[in-house]
């Protein structure tokens, strides 16, 4: 039986994500789709370690940021659906 | 020697608004068409101390407020701002005729100057510390901006933040301090020596007045100012004047949603925005006694 790997996640293509961080909370903006969105310090890692890294997957991604995978996977489809990520 | 709004005698100066008077406030040339005579008294009162141009110089705007033709013309007569010809607002009754101009030089402003990224904020500065005070309507913005600038801070702007892009500084837009409702009488009281102009009732802001900006703010309109603050002020009735931390992610997202050109300049929108936020602290403030609230200021630039 295949047992399906992990979905692999990356910066979505064009986004050309630009952030500042300041006491824990980050700011984005997306470049193509020209939004800035206000996000939590944990939202805001996952990012980061997307941007810094290319491809990981939820668990990857949960061990650099120390956070629960739970936590990670809640992220990551929050910020998919603002095409931070695909 | 530079010619002064106030050094022209009224004849001469409703003679130079018939025809064209232009008409310098910060990095903007004005050429004010009227022949209203509340836009002369408006400009005699409020704008004594700006520079006139000669008709020659260049100008950004020409903008002429004046009666509406038809029977508005006699019957409850109206008044309406002209832009290059084109009429951006519905008419206004003849005696918000100095109101209108002052919200139509802000509208050309706004909708023009995408040259800078413009907040919509006021702008006071001390011992070359410059402080931003976005507001909400009726946070007590504008009450707050015209006692510092009565109390010797240097108004660099009552309504639009001006930064520009090239260094990031605040550029000087200094204009009349526009007062609504209750906040005309607590400045009458606050300075005798406040010089306001006459009072437009019943506009959709209520009544308006305008302060006249003080002589040595409008002497430094040339000079651009490094922001050190920002401040978000909330006039409560009975409030202990309280300054806290005010959220730098809060900060940016509030001057960005209420700019008038942030989507418009994109990512440099964004990283004027964002340089901003890093060089300035950021507080909220809460007051109900001016003198307090000017004691907390100076505080905050010592």
């Amino acid at each position: 039986m295949d047992i399906p790997a992990p979905r692999r996640w990356r910066i979505a293509d064009h986004a050309d994500l630009a952030w500042r961080q300041w006491d824990g909370e980050y700011v984005f903006h997306h470049a193509l789709a020209n939004d800035t969105h206000r996000l939590s310090d944990a939202a805001g890692r996952v990012l980061l370690q997307l941007a810094r890294c290319g491809e990981k997957d939820a668990e990857s991604l949960a061990l650099a940021c120390e956070l629960p995978v739970s936590d990670v996977e809640v992220i990551l489809s929050e910020i998919a659906k603002l095409d931070f990520v695909a | 020697m530079t010619l002064k709004l106030g050094d022209l005698p009224r004849e001469e100066l409703c003679r130079r608004l018939a025809r064209g008077l232009t008409l310098t406030t910060g990095p903007f040339r004005f050429r004010l068409q009227s022949r209203q005579a509340g836009v002369a008294e408006g400009l005699a009162t409020l704008y004594a101390d700006f520079p006139v141009l000669e008709d020659t110089d260049f100008r950004d705007f020409h903008v002429r407020v004046d009666r509406v033709r038809g029977p508005r013309r006699w019957f409850r007569p109206q008044v309406n701002f002209w832009f290059d010809g084109y009429a951006p607002f519905t008419p206004l009754p003849a005696d918000h005729a100095f109101a209108l101009l002052e919200w139509g030089m802000n509208w050309c402003i706004a909708s023009h100057a995408h040259h800078y990224l413009l907040l919509h904020a006021a702008v006071v500065e001390r011992r070359e510390r410059t402080v931003i005070l976005p507001g909400d309507p009726g946070a007590g913005k504008s009450t707050l901006t015209a006692a510092l600038a009565l109390s010797g801070w240097r108004l660099l702007s009552d309504e639009l933040t001006i930064v520009d892009r090239d260094d990031g500084l605040i550029v000087p837009l200094v204009r009349p301090v526009s007062l609504k409702n209750r906040s005309i009488d607590i400045i009458r009281a606050f300075d005798a020596r406040a010089v306001l102009g006459v009072a437009a009732h019943d506009t959709h802001k209520g009544t308006v007045s305008h302060l006249r900006p003080p002589a040595a703010s409008v002497a430094r309109m040339a000079e651009k100012g490094r922001a050190a603050h920002i401040v978000f002020p909330r006039w409560k009735a009975g409030a202990s004047t309280r300054l806290s931390h005010h959220s730098k992610a809060d900060a940016f997202m509030h001057a960005a949603n209420h700019a008038f050109n942030y989507s418009l300049l994109g990512r440099l929108g964004f990283e004027l925005n964002a340089a901003l936020i890093d060089a300035c602290d950021c507080w909220d403030f809460e007051y109900s006694q001016l003198d307090e609230a000017l004691g907390a200021f100076e505080e905050l630039v010592a």
